[in-house]
């Protein structure tokens, strides 16, 4: 069907209009405008907002990961450190029972500080000074087997040429000799200087552990000593 | 209003606008949006309501201004979204019937002298039903083929046809009763 005339008409006439829209109309599109512009960067900032929690969520596990990690580390140096105090102590103990088998008056010193020490750091709990306490009477009585096994007359015990020691000899002797060398004993230690010195040394744990090996140690040298005495 | 005219270049002031710079896009709706109102005017008949559909067309125009690949002239750009704005428009505010007779007239309209006017013409289109004016503003004012008008307006090709011969034999019967109240005044 083709255009008739009055249809041409028609449209060349309505093409030709043009109605002015209200002046509130573009007022209104403004409005819309800066609305729909609003939400779109809204949404840009809302993408932001994501972005960024993501990336800080993963530098987050990130760090926590590298501290697990610094974390391991360091446990395996403490085992570390701990084997090479095990191995310090094992050796400080060695040294003192040389003393004490070589010297027993020095080896009585030694002690005697060393229950010092012990006293004045573990003196804040009572579990510590508890245990102490039974450590030092442990040492104790191990210096008197030793100190015992060491003030055997060697020439009675050649001239009798047995194995069987009299108790009650012995324990006299032993007494008599103690305080002879307590009155002999005319050197004095200063505490304090000792604990400073000690204090910035050792840590409560070292001191803890070398304790413990000291204790097993001599425990070791006891039955050492012991079974020593038993062959003699 | 008047609006200085910034930008000569269209490229530019279109360019200008998709960059939300809203000087231009103030100088883009001052060149088109009466004519664009016109347009709106032949679909609806309230001329608050055409011009709020006319608002909402050139939110798009704005919001959709990136789309538009310079193939052909920006003004038949806005006007192919004006139509659409309004056919949706009118869809959605009551629901157009189709008379769905496919017998369409070949009618003596060639014989008919035209000395009207505008607002005549546009009191004529307005009294077509909706169905028919959207299909003989879309055929005879915009230039579109049925095959498009049918899909535009969802609908079969001749149902297209018949209804823009409905409204031609409607225009006719009215033209003639307006010639005869014309006679009758003399």
């Amino acid at each position: 069907m083709k255009l008739n005339n009055l249809e041409k008409d028609i449209r060349n006439k309505l093409n030709e209009r043009s109605i002015q829209p209200s002046k509130k109309t573009w007022n209104k599109l403004d409005e819309l405008l800066t609305a729909s512009e609003n939400i779109k960067t809204k949404r840009r900032f809302n993408w932001l907002y994501m972005a960024a929690s993501i990336t800080g969520i993963s530098l987050i596990a990130i760090y926590m990961l590298i501290q697990n990690s610094s974390i391991e580390k360091n446990d395996a140096l403490l085992v570390e450190q701990e084997k090479a105090v095990e191995k310090d102590s094992t050796k400080v103990v060695d040294k003192l029972a040389k003393e004490i088998i070589i010297n027993p008056i020095k080896s009585l010193q030694t002690t005697t500080e060393l229950a010092e020490i012990k006293q004045h750091k573990h003196s804040k709990t009572k579990q510590t000074t508890n245990e102490i306490k039974n450590k030092q009477q442990t040492i104790n009585t191990q210096n008197d087997v030793v100190l015992a096994s060491f003030f055997i007359d060697e020439k009675t015990a050649n001239q009798e040429n047995q194995l069987v020691i009299n108790p009650t000899k012995l324990l006299t002797s032993i007494e008599n000799k103690e305080e002879i060398i307590l009155k002999n004993n005319s050197i004095k230690v200063n505490v304090n200087s000792l604990l400073s010195q000690v204090d910035g040394e050792l840590s409560q744990t070292f001191t803890e552990k070398a304790l413990q090996s000291i204790h097993k140690n001599y425990q070791n040298l006891k039955e050492v000593i012991a079974s020593r005495n038993i062959k003699e | 209003m008047k609006i200085i005219n910034l930008y000569p270049d269209e490229k530019e002031l279109i360019r200008l606008a998709v960059e939300q710079n809203r000087q231009a896009q103030q100088q883009v709706y001052a060149k088109y949006s009466s004519k664009m109102l016109s347009v709106c005017r032949q679909y609806i008949k309230n001329i608050q309501e055409a011009e709020d559909v006319l608002l909402m067309a050139f939110l798009k125009v704005f919001t959709h201004l990136k789309s538009f690949e310079y193939n052909g002239s920006f003004e038949g750009w806005i006007r192919r979204i004006v139509i659409n704005e309004c056919i949706s428009f009118i869809r959605v505010k009551k629901q157009v019937k189709y008379t769905d007779d496919e017998i369409y007239f070949e009618e003596s309209f060639n014989n008919i002298e035209s000395k009207l006017s505008v607002d005549d013409i546009q009191i004529l289109i307005d009294h077509l039903p909706d169905g028919y004016r959207m299909v003989f503003n879309l055929y005879v004012i915009e230039g579109y083929k049925h095959r498009e008008i049918a899909k535009m307006l969802d609908i079969n090709e001749g149902t297209s046809k018949s209804q823009l011969s409905h409204a031609r034999k409607m225009l006719q019967e009215q033209l003639i009763n307006q010639k005869k109240y014309y006679h009758e005044i003399k």
